[in-house]
């Protein structure tokens, strides 16, 4: 059996969900493949081991070549939402004008990004802790950052009634967050965005596989595997939205290496290290809002670092100590007595995703001197707050773990050092455009979920100039929301007949501008 | 292949229509000009070497090889076809026989020794393959660049000019042209004319030397009829309904993987693509399980970069064909077996409709026909005794191999078949009593992967033979040329005729075509006798 859509799209994490939601939001038919099973707050797994073997990719076992680094990337419906801790922030001028400058984007920039946060925003429910909400490990962060004369900030989080009341002092063990909100509370895309898609008749496919994708001249073949089972799905246009790791890897395996030399290049993952600080009485870092400061000091925010009080559970922290037998034991017996901060680090050297000679993923991703500098940095002011507060001893961590991961199809001008376009487009490659973060030309060193969501507004925006948006297909939609769905003259032949770049792009936004016009009656659009 | 030719078509041609190539009918004045053109060509065509013609083809055949992208975008564009197909059939087959004619060629088309009878003792004889001169050529549009080119380029290395018809669905405008200009030899020679059957018939009324036609049973009878008082020579190409004879002591993964491919190569466009599937009945259930799984992973589209298996229906009037004869199957009681559905019957399954009219971009993707496997067709419905000409099988199961033989036999065509099965004597014997012009042992539609063979059908699927020494020699007629010294030697058997002469040339033939040893001593004796005779004038 294979199906039409108008859209597909792989992967159904912050891109795929957002896109999801506005494209059958303007009526188009979209269906969504999803590789990870379909959970929710019921069914996701209750301990750290099964939310590894569940909930990620190979286990939550990816390793850089040099095994350096360990790579946690979500395989479940919601993607990389459901296991990240939904810490949203918006990218500062710096990392776009750093973006800029290796991009040459025009949009690329804090101006116009404002529209798109404010969009996705929207549909949040956003949260800055309070100081009644922070637990023991973060106090004793506070206190060593100013003690230090280290400036910090409150996190903001997506998450709506977290349980935790600081009157009667009831405290959740919310690291469960990480396998999946038992409470629906943190604002995952199965929560928010997706749910949304799939009131509006998003088809949804889990624990399908893809394996190739076929692009044609009248519509994309994406093939897979669902349950064992060979499928296949058509669509005038298919989006990757599987990830840095996914979606380059999927290019890379159906053979688009050939035409877009700069596929794999780029990746980069924000090496984030744990360091454990021991101290005499209990900190209880496990309990309650787990994570909720980070530091503010520019002159980190110039060395390429930012500090974070962070937990994990006794899997991730076993891990963390070297070594075995009583000496370890030793070391975990004091899980309560463990405060926690991590170093992140704003990568600046590029690694690359590529195969190796039978065809297998090669991460190929290494710390410079210029990262370990940075890295180095951060713990020297991590050992400086943890002494300030007197802790007993200080444990740095041994490898880093690559949570945010990026690039491998950076979005740039030309073919040979970019992979997608201003508009999100493949190069040479009519239908088929990624949004997700493999696109990020280079790391911001901030936390990317809601960048990627913004950016995948703004996608489907430039899908919806240039496809007519009223489905081909089966979907009916009742009269009174179509009339501002039509655009009267743009049709996709002519867009496509069209020779010049610039006379697309002058299309394009004409028909943006259209849509945003005739939206404002139905729809808050926040103008620039 | 002029590259940015080339380009501007493909950025003409991304609108979203198969359908996409408008072609006007050569006006009768621009046909006479051509037709003149291509005569005082082949002129001078004749006076040149086969050495040198098989240069100027290895010219023309570089070309190609060279601008073969191109190519194969300008193909995958005006069929719809995916590009593997493009790719293997239409340039790699066409490339192969421009080699094997190069290798070849020289050979087949150099002057043949004959013996002479030991009664025309002293003469020596020779045939001489000569160029017919004008060669029209009708193309179609399923292999629209390999059945024009490897046909246009035998009748070259022969000698003749020729009169290019090809299909006006998939006119390949201008590649031809452009790949002659390899080869200045061939200036003129070949004289393509753009338009529909009008154009080919106005074609044929200017008398070519012979009409090369692949296509249709029902149009090839048209040509014919348009020949026959003209006596122009007619070979035809025409349709078959090919049969894959599956035994039960075969590999059952190779053998589905064929079928597959031999019913499926082109969307099932092809005159020898397999349509009728004779499994064993001790496998069939075995077989058409596993052809069903397989089904299921074959990827249809276009405008890919080698990764579709399978790409569209060029003709539309040919899909409605296809889609007749499979609702036929289904409404008197077969059972069809689609892996893909298109858009539109996965709508009307549903019970959905949609809101809006069909956009020219749906249109376009029902030109991709579902991979159909049919299952208990009886004789009675189209799609068994009527070309399909798409990706459709019937699969039938058997017992006994005469049954199995007379049963294909029993077919109005007879264009090609495969046997499959270990034992070769098996397979060979069933090979032989098959009534077709190939047969492929353990492999299908392979004769045509072979140069050397020819190329043609028997019955409906018509005659005459392509590829092959035989399929190059039809571009010539054989001029028998017998040689004897000049003398004073009068022949026997001229004038003046005698009684002694006529009571020896019987001697003669007793001696010829009697028996015993003695009859050589008598031929000797009587031959020395006439030969003397002969000499003599009437009353001497």
């Amino acid at each position: 059996m294979q199906e039409s859509y108008d859209f597909a799209i792989i992967g159904s994490g912050p891109s795929g969900s957002v896109l999801a939601h506005y494209l059958t939001q303007a009526g188009a038919q979209c269906v969504m493949l999803e590789a990870g099973k379909a959970l929710d707050k019921r069914t996701y797994p209750k301990n750290e081991l099964h939310a590894n073997s569940q909930l990620m990719w190979n286990g939550g076992m990816d390793t850089s070549q040099d095994a350096q680094l360990l790579f946690l990337r979500g395989k479940v419906l919601g993607g990389g939402s459901v296991i990240n801790q939904c810490l949203l922030d918006r990218f500062d001028a710096l990392a776009l004008e750093d973006w800029q400058a290796k991009s040459t984007v025009d949009w690329h920039q804090l101006a116009d990004f404002e529209r798109h946060y404010n969009e996705v925003e929207s549909h949040l429910c956003l949260h800055h802790f309070t100081d009644d909400e922070h637990q023991r490990n973060a106090q004793l962060f506070m206190q060593g950052l100013d003690q230090c004369g280290m400036k910090w900030t409150r996190l903001r989080r997506g998450q709506n009634n977290c349980g935790h009341n600081a009157k009667t002092g009831q405290r959740n063990d919310c690291m469960q967050c990480l396998n999946g909100c038992v409470r629906d509370a943190k604002q995952s895309m199965p929560v928010t965005f997706l749910r949304k898609a799939r009131q509006q008749g998003l088809a949804l496919l889990t624990e399908f596989n893809v394996t190739q994708v076929i692009h044609g001249q009248h519509f994309v073949t994406v093939f897979g595997e669902q349950q064992g089972q060979p499928r296949q799905i058509r669509a005038r246009h298919c989006i990757m939205a599987a990830g840095a790791i996914g979606s380059t890897e999927l290019l890379l395996k159906s053979g688009f290496s050939s035409s877009l030399p700069a596929l794999g290049q780029g990746f980069t993952c924000h090496p984030q290290l744990m360091n454990i600080g021991l101290f005499d009485e209990p900190v209880d870092a496990h309990l309650g809002t787990f994570q909720s400061v980070k530091s503010d000091e520019p002159q980190f925010r110039q060395q390429g670092f930012k500090l974070e009080n962070v937990f994990a559970g006794p899997i991730a922290i076993a891990m963390l100590k070297p070594g075995f037998g009583q000496e370890h034991q030793d070391f975990m017996q004091k899980y309560r007595h463990m405060a926690c901060i991590e170093v992140a680090v704003r990568d600046a050297t590029e690694g690359q995703i590529r195969l190796n000679n039978k065809g297998e993923l090669v991460i190929d991703k290494r710390l410079q001197p210029a990262d370990l500098q940075r890295a180095q940095a951060g713990l020297n002011a991590v050992e400086r707050v943890f002494d300030a507060v007197g802790a007993q001893s200080v444990l740095k961590s041994p490898f880093s773990f690559g949570l945010h991961l990026m690039g491998g199809c950076t979005m740039g001008e030309g073919v040979h050092n970019s992979v997608v376009n201003s508009d999100f487009g493949v190069w040479g490659y009519d239908r088929l455009s990624i949004a997700d973060s493999s696109i990020f030309p280079n790391a911001p060193g901030i936390n990317p979920s809601l960048t990627i969501m913004a950016m995948a507004h703004r996608a489907s925006e430039v899908l919806l100039a240039k496809y007519p948006c009223r489905s081909q297909y089966t979907r009916h939609i009742p009269a009174q929301d179509r009339s501002d769905l039509v655009l009267e003259s743009v049709t996709e032949t002519k867009t496509v007949v069209l020779k010049s770049a610039a006379e697309k792009s002058t299309l394009a936004n004409a028909s943006a501008k259209k849509m945003k016009l005739k939206s404002e009656g139905n729809k808050v659009t926040t103008e620039v | 292949m002029n590259a940015t030719m080339a380009h501007n078509k493909a950025a003409m041609s991304t609108i979203d229509t198969l359908t996409r190539v408008n072609v006007t009918e050569t006006s009768q004045a621009q046909l006479e000009q051509q037709v003149q053109a291509a005569r005082l060509a082949q002129y001078r065509l004749a006076k040149s070497s086969v050495k040198q013609r098989l240069a100027a083809i290895r010219d023309v055949r570089n070309a190609l090889f060279t601008g073969r992208e191109a190519i194969i975008e300008q193909i995958c564009l005006e069929t719809g076809k995916c590009r593997t197909d493009a790719q293997l059939a239409e340039i790699m087959g066409v490339v192969d026989y421009a080699d094997w004619l190069c290798a070849k060629g020289a050979g087949i088309l150099a002057d043949t020794k004959v013996a002479t009878p030991i009664s025309l003792l002293g003469k020596k004889s020779l045939v001489s393959h000569c160029p017919l001169g004008i060669v029209a050529v009708i193309s179609p549009w399923n292999y629209p660049f390999h059945i024009s080119f490897t046909t246009v380029l035998a009748a070259l290395a022969a000698g003749n000019s020729v009169l290019l018809k090809p299909s006006e669905v998939t006119p390949l405008m201008g590649v031809v042209e452009d790949l002659l200009m390899a080869a200045p030899l061939f200036y003129d020679c070949v004289q393509v004319l753009y338009g529909s059957g009008d154009t080919a018939q106005r074609m044929i009324a200017m008398k070519p030397n012979k009409v090369m036609f692949t296509g249709s049973a029902s149009t090839g009878k048209k040509i014919l009829a348009q020949a026959a008082p003209l006596l122009i020579p007619v070979e035809l190409e025409l349709g078959g309904k090919d049969a894959m004879l599956v035994f039960e002591d075969v590999d059952l993964s190779r053998t589905v993987a064929g079928c597959l491919w031999g019913g499926l190569t082109n969307a099932g466009q092809s005159c020898t693509s397999v349509e009728s599937v004779y499994i064993h009945a001790s496998i069939y259930a075995a077989f058409v399980d596993k052809l069903k799984a397989e089904l299921a992973r074959l990827v249809q589209n276009n405008g890919d970069q080698g990764d579709a298996d399978l790409g569209a229906i060029t003709a539309d009037f040919q899909r409605s064909i296809i889609d007749e004869q499979v609702k036929e199957a289904q409404a008197l009681g077969a059972d069809v077996f689609t892996a893909n559905d298109i858009a539109h019957q996965a709508v009307i399954a549903k019970g959905e409709q949609s809101s809006q009219p069909v956009s020219p971009k749906s249109v376009s993707e029902l030109a991709f026909y579902p991979p159909t496997l049919i299952e208990g067709a009886s004789d009675d419905m189209s799609v068994m005794h009527s070309e399909t000409f798409g990706p459709v099988m019937t699969l039938h199961a058997f017992d006994d191999e005469r049954e199995l033989i007379e049963r294909c036999n029993a077919s109005e065509f007879g264009l090609s078949a495969s046997v499959w099965s270990k034992d070769l004597t098996r397979a060979k014997r069933v090979a032989k009593q098959l009534e077709v012009g190939a047969v492929s042992i353990n492999n299908v539609m392979l004769t045509e992967g072979n140069p050397n063979l020819p190329f043609g059908g028997t019955k409906q699927s018509g005659f005459g033979r392509v590829k092959g020494s035989e399929g190059l020699l039809g571009m010539t007629y054989s001029k028998a040329i017998l040689i004897d010294k000049q003398s004073k030697n009068i022949e026997a058997n001229w004038y003046p005729y005698t009684r002694q002469k006529y009571q020896l040339f019987d001697k003669l033939m007793m001696a010829m075509y009697g028996t015993g040893l003695k009859r050589w001593l008598d031929f000797a004796k009587v031959g020395l006798k006439l030969e003397s005779f002969s000499q003599k004038k009437r009353g001497e």
